[in-house]
């Protein structure tokens, strides 16, 4: 075998390349229906899902609230989201509450008014009218008489003549309710025996309980005469029951310093 | 070869000219077959490169697959036989191998050389003739015969390699022109319409980077296995180099 044979028997190429190039048709063509008959989300990407955006604005917008803060930016109100509102929850059942034992109060008897019978009618003038002659028409008299009003004076006292007394006392300073004392000066008077042959004044002094009872009866001034002074605390001492004090008197007790006056 | 590309280039067309049925269909190629013939002229060329530059380096890959695996039982046959002859005979089956042609080429010469000076009248041309044994007339022939061989052997390996090169410099100017073009036509589409709207200019500008896109495609393996394809020539050549030097040894040892 001549060497140029040998030469020109290796310039032949190996076969194969043919082949080579079906194989490579076959994959572009496999290249092609993948791009073909893919879905199309292998080509596009996903959209992603909207996030929340919180925004804050760093520039413009007016001037904050002077908190102090070295640049404005203190002041400024910066957007939050707002928390999902929390669903209700059941309310919880509760122990019924503890009960206080009503305490049984003895319940006051009702009161029993017992209204006194109406007096009866005047047919007759008083007996304190006895020898007086009824007055007809206009008269003058000469004589001085006391002037009717209906002013009552703080002072009180009994005197045998017109007018109200003088130089009672009392040893509250305060005492709320005159007409208590009007009424009591009355009952007083009703069973004072005021006529004597003397004159002087006594003074008495007395305390009234809240029930109204009356005690410690004392002669605290002597009027010098003997009779006027018992006189005087008869009459106190008959009397033994008020009204009882009002409500308004703060005082369990009352103690009254009592003038009597007698004149002649 | 080319019934099978030309039956596959008319599949491609008939896919591009509009048998895609709406909704399975990716945008990508919907884009390719409203365009215009130019474009898909382009992109036919860019898909024949593809195509091709991608047999040329499968077939290579096989190639100096066999061809290096033939070459090491070659040398081992080589080195372990103590006639060439019986080396000659174990050729026919590793044909593949580059150091086959060599030593064929080589053989051939050497038993040309023995032929002409037959030992009965190589007395009177010998001064010092060994007694029944041959002798070479000419080192540097057998040296000139084993250097053709081996440019032959480079020559077949580096056969079609050149058309990766080619496929890597131009597929990018390529699909650069489709581009090119594309957008142009775009543009004269907006002159047209009046209307500056993304919308009508984005789809075209888009069908026109397509191109560019395939020119990549395309360019991209060709380079990289046009780099690694003539680094294995190199080996190839730098032991074909090796093998003559050898051949030329034992030839000198024994035959002169």
């Amino acid at each position: 075998m001549d060497l140029s044979d040998v030469l020109r028997s290796r310039m032949d190429e190996p076969g194969g390349l043919q082949g080579m190039v079906a194989v490579s048709i076959l994959a572009h063509g496999v290249l092609l229906a993948v791009l073909l008959f893919a879905p199309q989300r292998w080509f596009t990407a996903e959209p992603e899902a909207p996030r929340p955006v919180m925004t804050i604005t760093l520039e413009g917008g007016g001037e904050g609230p002077r908190n102090g803060g070295l640049t404005p930016m203190g002041g400024r109100p910066v957007q939050v989201q707002a928390p999902p509102a929390e669903p209700k929850r059941p309310e919880p059942v509760q122990r019924p509450a503890a009960s206080t034992v009503e305490m049984p109060l003895p319940k006051p008897a009702p009161k029993v008014k017992t209204t006194a019978p109406p007096p009866p009618p005047v047919t007759q003038a008083p007996d304190q009218a006895r020898g007086e002659t009824p007055t007809k028409g206009e008269e003058t008299a000469p004589g001085s008489a006391p002037a009717v009003t209906s002013a009552r004076g703080l002072g009180f006292g009994l005197s045998s003549g017109g007018g109200p007394g003088s130089g009672s006392a009392l040893d509250v300073t305060d005492f709320c309710c005159p007409d208590y004392l009007t009424v009591m000066v009355e009952r007083i008077k009703a069973n004072w025996n005021q006529r004597q042959e003397v004159a002087g004044q006594a003074l008495v002094k007395f305390t009234v309980r809240r029930d109204g009872q009356i005690q410690d009866v004392e002669l605290e001034t002597s009027s010098g005469y003997t009779t006027l002074d018992l006189a005087a605390q008869r009459a106190i001492l008959f009397t033994r029951q008020f009204p009882p004090l009002p409500a308004a008197f703060p005082n369990p007790t009352l103690t009254v310093h009592l003038n009597f006056e007698y004149q002649r | 070869m080319c019934t099978r590309g030309c039956s596959f280039l008319a599949l491609l067309l008939q896919a591009q000219d509009g048998g895609l049925p709406q909704g399975t269909s990716a945008g990508i190629l919907e884009r390719i077959a409203s365009s215009d013939p130019i474009s898909k002229f382009v992109l036919l060329c860019l898909g024949l490169m593809s195509i091709m530059s991608w047999g040329i380096i499968l077939y290579k890959l096989w190639t100096f697959q066999q061809s290096r695996r033939q070459t090491s039982k070659f040398l081992e046959i080589f080195r372990r036989s103590s006639k060439f002859s019986e080396v000659q005979a174990a050729c026919g089956s590793l044909s593949a191998s580059p150091l086959v042609g060599l030593f064929q080429s080589g053989y051939a010469e050497l038993n040309a050389q023995l032929r002409q000076t037959p030992p009965s009248d190589a007395g009177s041309t010998n001064p010092r003739p060994a007694a029944g044994r041959p002798t070479l007339k000419s080192l540097a022939a057998l040296d000139r015969a084993l250097l053709r061989a081996s440019a032959i052997e480079v020559n077949k390996l580096e056969r079609r390699v050149s058309f990766l090169a080619t496929t890597a410099s131009i597929a990018p100017f390529v699909g650069l022109f489709g581009t090119v073009w594309g957008i142009m036509t775009a543009f004269l589409g907006i002159s047209q319409t009046g209307s500056t709207n993304l919308g009508v200019v984005a789809p075209g500008i888009a069908q026109a980077l397509i191109a560019t896109a395939f020119g990549l495609a395309a360019a991209i393996p060709a380079v990289l296995f046009y780099n690694s394809l003539t680094q294995r020539v190199k080996l190839f050549a730098s032991e074909m180099d090796d093998f003559s030097m050898e051949f030329l040894n034992i030839a000198e040892r024994n035959f002169t």
